[in-house]
């Protein structure tokens, strides 16, 4: 393969082989105008041609497919690890909060201070005291605080299955021993009605990003049943819109049924109409789209419909769209 | 349907100048305007990250790396690119470094790896409706797993160009001064990028 061969200078006509090479970039919209042009020409007259580009468009829906978004519960615990390796770096950020730390380490600095007898506490009789007072912490705190070493203390198969990003710093204390600081995460139970607002703010981070579906299924099933409250429709849109998994989707659907005349649920049902790869889907969306519409059906849904009959390969979708169409007079095909 | 991808809008003037202030009251040591800044563009390069690197810890790791860079070196920042750029050319680095290193592993998770990220499994979940086609899905699983499996097998550069035109949106003038090299270098390497890509998917489209 000529790794040139994308970039050369067409000053004629193209011959097939160059067109296919400049596909990608077409798609990308990555040609000049007068590239993309020669391109347009050569494709006009050359089916053959279309039909790589119309292969090469599918390839590139395929790859979108696997396209990820980060969850907003990753984005949080990143934010939330970021925060504390900063606090971590020392820095001489002059924030309300810095300042308002340093106030609260004064009366440490007091206390040592008093011991030690240096600055303001320079009185040599107190000296005993808080060597006094040291003592009876060291003792006392002795019998209070339990002592964790070496690993009975923990689960060694949760310890052997951590991942090394749970593992904050390391830092060898010279006797042979080390100091291992790291992340614990336990799981917490948070009961209550989808009005309660812990409860409410979990469901909806989980319906837009929990990575197993069945929880997904499950949040959507919950969330139905609030859906007259707009940031809950919010969150069944979004499920309708990008969930991967179409037992999922369809709850949603299902639990937007009501609110078909809503824009925001009307886009996601014609996003699922033309896109969505599953026909159950599709039928479904017909139906919310257009049922108690009878002859007053939009142009935009008609066009829909229309541009659907287009690419529809499914027969049921098809014969379900083509009877939505003929009974508004329609015709099934664009012009 | 889902996994559309996010593509990168730049920035219009005002928010240009908004940043400008930002960044330089970050540098004067205004914590708060720094974490503005890291809010500005975590989600993208954490979304950059799991797309190169399919698996969340190392996105995890990647943000904490990348943005302790930026933090480490704002000083030295001197406006002479954007600043998404100059963050971008920071993560990008990273991940390049990342896949090189499982390369050499001969490593590439090309499945979801940990509980708290984004890669849907529902490649392992049979579907449960039975309106569903199993047929087409079952298809369509198949082109998803052969998809990551072509885009493992892409040089770490060619995935890179790949992945910041295709997924990031990226321009190929922005993807060559993000990774310190020409259009036209990157123009070959996507080149070559959707070249493999299209042999190893050809029999899919």
């Amino acid at each position: 393969m000529n790794s040139n061969t994308q970039n050369r200078n067409f000053d004629g006509p193209m011959s097939c082989a160059d067109v296919r090479d400049q596909l990608a970039f077409l798609l990308y919209g990555e040609l000049s105008f007068d590239e993309e042009e020669l391109v347009e020409t050569h494709l006009d007259a050359c089916g053959e041609c279309r039909k790589t580009l119309a292969a090469q468009r599918r390839l590139h829906e395929a790859i979108d497919e696997v396209g990820v978004v980060a969850s907003p519960a990753l984005l949080h615990r990143c934010r939330e690890d970021f925060c504390e390796l900063l606090d971590a770096q020392e820095v001489s950020f002059h924030t309300p909060a810095s300042v308002a730390r340093k106030e609260e380490s004064g009366w440490w600095k007091r206390f040592v201070d008093m011991i030690t007898g240096k600055g303001a506490w320079q009185v040599g009789a107190l000296k005993p005291v808080g060597a006094l007072t040291l003592l009876a912490i060291g003792f006392f705190g002795a019998r209070f605080v339990p002592e964790f070493s070496g690993t009975n203390d923990f689960d060694l198969a949760s310890l052997a299955s951590m991942g090394p990003s749970q593992i904050r710093s390391i830092s060898p204390m010279g006797d042979g021993r080390v100091n291992i600081v790291f992340n614990e995460s336990r799981p917490r139970v948070v009961s209550g009605t989808l009005q309660d607002e812990a409860v409410r703010a979990l469901l909806l981070t989980a319906a837009r990003g929990s990575s197993d579906p069945g929880i997904r299924a499950e949040t959507v099933a919950v969330l139905v049943n609030g859906a007259s409250a707009v940031d809950v429709r919010e969150a069944l849109v979004f499920a309708l819109e990008h969930d991967q998994n179409s037992a999922v989707r369809l709850r949603a659907m299902e639990g937007l049924k009501s609110y078909a005349d809503d824009p925001a649920v009307q886009g996601a049902l014609a996003q699922v109409l033309l896109r969505d790869e599953n026909q159950g889907l599709r039928t479904q969306a017909i139906d919310l789209l257009t049922e108690h519409r009878g002859d007053e059906l939009n142009h935009q849904i008609v066009g829909m419909l229309q541009e659907l009959m287009a690419h529809e390969g499914d027969n049921y979708v098809r014969e379900r769209c083509q009877r939505v169409l003929r009974s508004v007079n329609a015709s099934s095909e664009i012009y | 349907m889902g996994g559309a991808a996010l593509k990168h809008t730049a920035p219009d003037e005002n928010s240009r100048a908004d940043e400008f202030a930002l960044i330089r009251a970050a540098q004067a040591g205004d914590r708060a305007a720094f974490e503005q800044l890291v809010r500005a563009y975590d989600q993208s390069v954490l979304r950059l990250a799991m797309n190169m690197l399919r698996s969340p810890e190392d996105a995890r790791d990647i943000y904490q790396e990348t943005f302790l860079r930026v933090f480490k070196n704002l000083d030295s920042f001197r406006f002479d690119c954007s600043f998404h750029t100059w963050v971008y050319r920071i993560a990008t680095n990273l991940c390049l470094d990342q896949l090189r290193k499982r390369k050499v592993r001969r490593e590439e998770p090309t499945v979801l790896s940990a509980g708290d990220g984004t890669l849907d499994r529902m490649d392992t979940v049979p579907e449960e409706r039975a309106d569903g086609d199993p047929v087409r899905s079952l298809h369509s699983g198949q082109i998803r797993k052969r998809v990551r499996e072509a885009l493992s097998q892409l040089t770490p550069r060619e995935r890179t160009v790949f992945e910041l035109r295709h997924y990031e949106g990226m321009r190929l003038r922005n993807i060559g001064e993000t990774l310190g090299t020409t259009e036209e270098a990157a123009k070959n390497c996507l080149f070559r990028a959707t070249q493999k890509m299209r042999q190893a998917l050809g029999e899919f489209a």
